[in-house]
């Protein structure tokens, strides 16, 4: 009789446990995450830098003690030496300095705007995906609309609304990036809610909202995260072309896009001045990629 | 066919429509005053009687829904209303930019599928695994360059170092081509991306089994049968690849100092001439569904077994 009962009483619960997707615990998962990376050079060089890039935007002065503004009227237009490393600007500023004390801004405005976009997005793809119906149909027409214009001049067009500055460029950019993740989180909840173990908590009497709640939404937001590391990378490379247009922070404060803009009058005869910052980007950019695919790998094909 | 070109029209409609709606209210509504754009270097009394002759050009003193239908009427019949600066219909300032802008963003997209489809064929014919390798790595690096970076690169080389084109607005065909080097990089390095994806999947299926079975030589394989099939999804990231293209020109222009669309959005935003970012707006959208209404009708050409339905 008690066995009869116990089984009874694991019934409904076991397809659910059957059907979870992590057969892994999570210790086991951390270790082979940690020798996937140490077993790709490239993935090394990438947590490498990243972090390096974190310290710069945390702690400037531990990489560049100098001040970013400081001038000197002797040392204008140097090139790069072991001094200056990436040589001096027009009044005589370290631009190495520069481009380190211009990463906090940078990486603020990216992640901001990332945030805004993972955000809004899941909620939006959470509610049509989850509720369907004319509301889904009318949130993926607006979508679709957001999509027909391209990226740079939908946030062109935030930014003249909402006047220049970073914090408005991060606004502009993650408005923008709301709808490619509205989509992604829509496709994944669909994806989901047809999946055995959600089938599984129906039958096991679970309500609607317990559902969403605990299976629906954990399991669809692991590939929308996985693809906001991605999108930091795409927001630093917007970050940077906005503010090299001159939308961003006023001049004298160092960011990067800026100082790349800023040495571009010097590209004739101090290239350095503004490819080495912009260098700073690339590089930066490729890390986030590099980490992004690697997260990406096996879930919803993204192309970046 | 027709009843899908119809509904595809309607759907064409709503969306420019909707460009148009959220770019007029996020531009003249969002700011709570849209004027202000000249009044800076101005003082004083200067400051209100620009203010209020720019409320009355922009006919900000009617109430919004006003506004907004004078503006959607208007917008139908091809009036845009003033540009704030050059004093002229907004349509007149935007169109004379709009032919060089057009020509550099097809110019670049077609660069960026030639240089995408060869060097996504290069990796697949290519013997030497050092090379593959090699060529691999190259796409993820396209991808994460950006396109100022890309510019300003060309600028320094191709201008100054090679004297090879003029640094600033060459007319010339090779200024062009350059130009659009720059915005073709990063759209190359996603085709290359796309299409050696989809390669790889075409050539472990059964007919290409059969044509290697055939004796037809690796590039026959790869050129003739594989590439068609793997090509599909490729044409419809062109729809995507326009818009990023038509984006792009706004800092390529900026960097290689070209008159176009692109520059005069910069500097619309900029002076917050609203008429003029609102046409760019509208008209990107509606470049935007054109080109994905001829993907659509490209797709049956590349693969026979899609037919266009209701």
């Amino acid at each position: 009789m008690s066995v009869i009962e116990r089984a009874s009483a694991a019934g409904p619960e076991a397809p659910v446990e059957a059907a979870a997707p992590e057969p892994l615990g999570r210790a086991t998962r951390a270790r082979l995450w940690l020798l996937d990376v140490v077993r790709t050079p490239s993935l090394v060089v990438s947590y490498a830098w990243l972090a390096v890039v974190l310290v710069a935007a945390v702690a400037p002065s531990l990489l560049a003690a100098g001040d970013p503004l400081a001038q000197d009227g002797d040392a204008m237009l140097l090139p790069p030496s072991a001094e200056h490393l990436f040589g001096t600007d027009d009044l005589g500023r370290d631009q190495f300095t520069r481009t380190v004390h211009g990463t906090g801004l940078s990486i603020q405005a990216a992640v901001v705007a990332v945030l805004i976009g993972l955000v809004g997005g899941s909620v939006i793809g959470l509610v049509a995906g989850a509720v369907r119906g004319w509301l889904d149909s009318v949130l993926m027409r607006f979508i679709d609309i957001m999509l027909s214009v391209p990226s740079l001049i939908v946030s062109l067009a935030i930014i003249s609304a909402l006047g220049h500055g970073t914090v408005n460029i991060a606004v502009a950019i993650g408005i923008n990036s709301t709808a490619t993740f509205a989509r992604l989180m829509r496709s994944e909840v669909l994806k989901v809610s047809n999946a055995r173990y959600v089938e599984a908590s129906v039958f096991a009497g679970h309500g609607y909202a317990y559902r969403l709640a605990r299976h629906v939404v954990p399991n669809a937001s692991r590939s929308v995260l996985a693809f906001a590391t991605m999108e930091i990378g795409s927001a630093i490379l917007t970050v940077a072309s906005l503010s090299f247009l001159g939308l961003g922070a006023p001049p004298p404060t160092p960011e990067w896009g800026l100082l790349v803009a800023e040495g571009r009058t010097y590209i004739a005869t101090q290239w350095w001045l503004s490819l080495l910052p912009g260098l700073v980007v690339v590089v930066s950019v490729l890390a986030v990629y590099r980490i992004g695919r690697s997260l990406n790998r096996g879930r919803t094909s993204v192309v970046a | 066919m027709l009843r899908y070109s119809l509904r595809r029209l309607a759907y064409a409609v709503v969306v420019v429509w909707g460009a148009f709606t959220g770019a007029f209210f996020l531009l003249y509504v969002v700011p709570g005053d849209a004027a202000g754009g000249l009044t800076m270097g101005a003082s004083g009394g200067d400051i209100e009687t620009l203010l209020a002759e720019q409320r009355e050009l922009l006919g900000l003193d009617r109430p919004v829904l006003v506004q907004y239908w004078d503006a959607l009427s208007g917008a139908l019949t091809g009036d845009f209303g003033q540009s704030l600066y050059q004093r002229r219909p907004a349509v007149d300032v935007f169109f004379e930019s709009f032919p060089a802008t057009l020509q550099l963003a097809f110019v670049g997209l077609a660069l960026a599928v030639v240089l995408g489809v060869t060097l996504a064929v290069v990796i697949e014919l290519t013997g030497w695994r050092w090379m593959r390798e090699l060529l691999v790595s190259l796409p993820p690096v396209a991808v994460s360059l950006p396109p100022f970076m890309v510019a300003l690169v060309l600028v320094q080389v191709v201008a100054f170092r090679l004297g090879w084109i003029d640094a600033f607005g060459d007319d010339s065909f090779l200024g062009l081509l350059v130009a659009s080097l720059s915005l073709a990089v990063a759209g190359g390095g996603t085709i290359a991306q796309l299409l050696t994806a989809n390669l790889r999947g075409a050539l472990s299926s059964p007919y290409v089994e059969t044509a290697r079975a055939w004796g037809l030589s690796r590039f026959d394989v790869v050129v003739r049968h594989a590439l068609r099939n793997a090509a599909l999804p490729v044409v419809t990231a062109l729809g995507t690849l326009v818009g990023v293209m038509v984006g792009g020109t706004v800092l390529t222009e900026t960097v290689f100092a070209r008159l176009g669309v692109g520059r005069l959005i910069v500097d619309s935003v900029n002076g917050r001439d609203m008429p003029v970012v609102l046409i760019a707006v509208t008209v990107s959208a509606l470049i935007f569904v054109t080109v994905n209404f001829l993907v659509d009708l490209v797709h049956p050409v590349v693969d026979r077994r899609i037919r266009l339905d209701g």
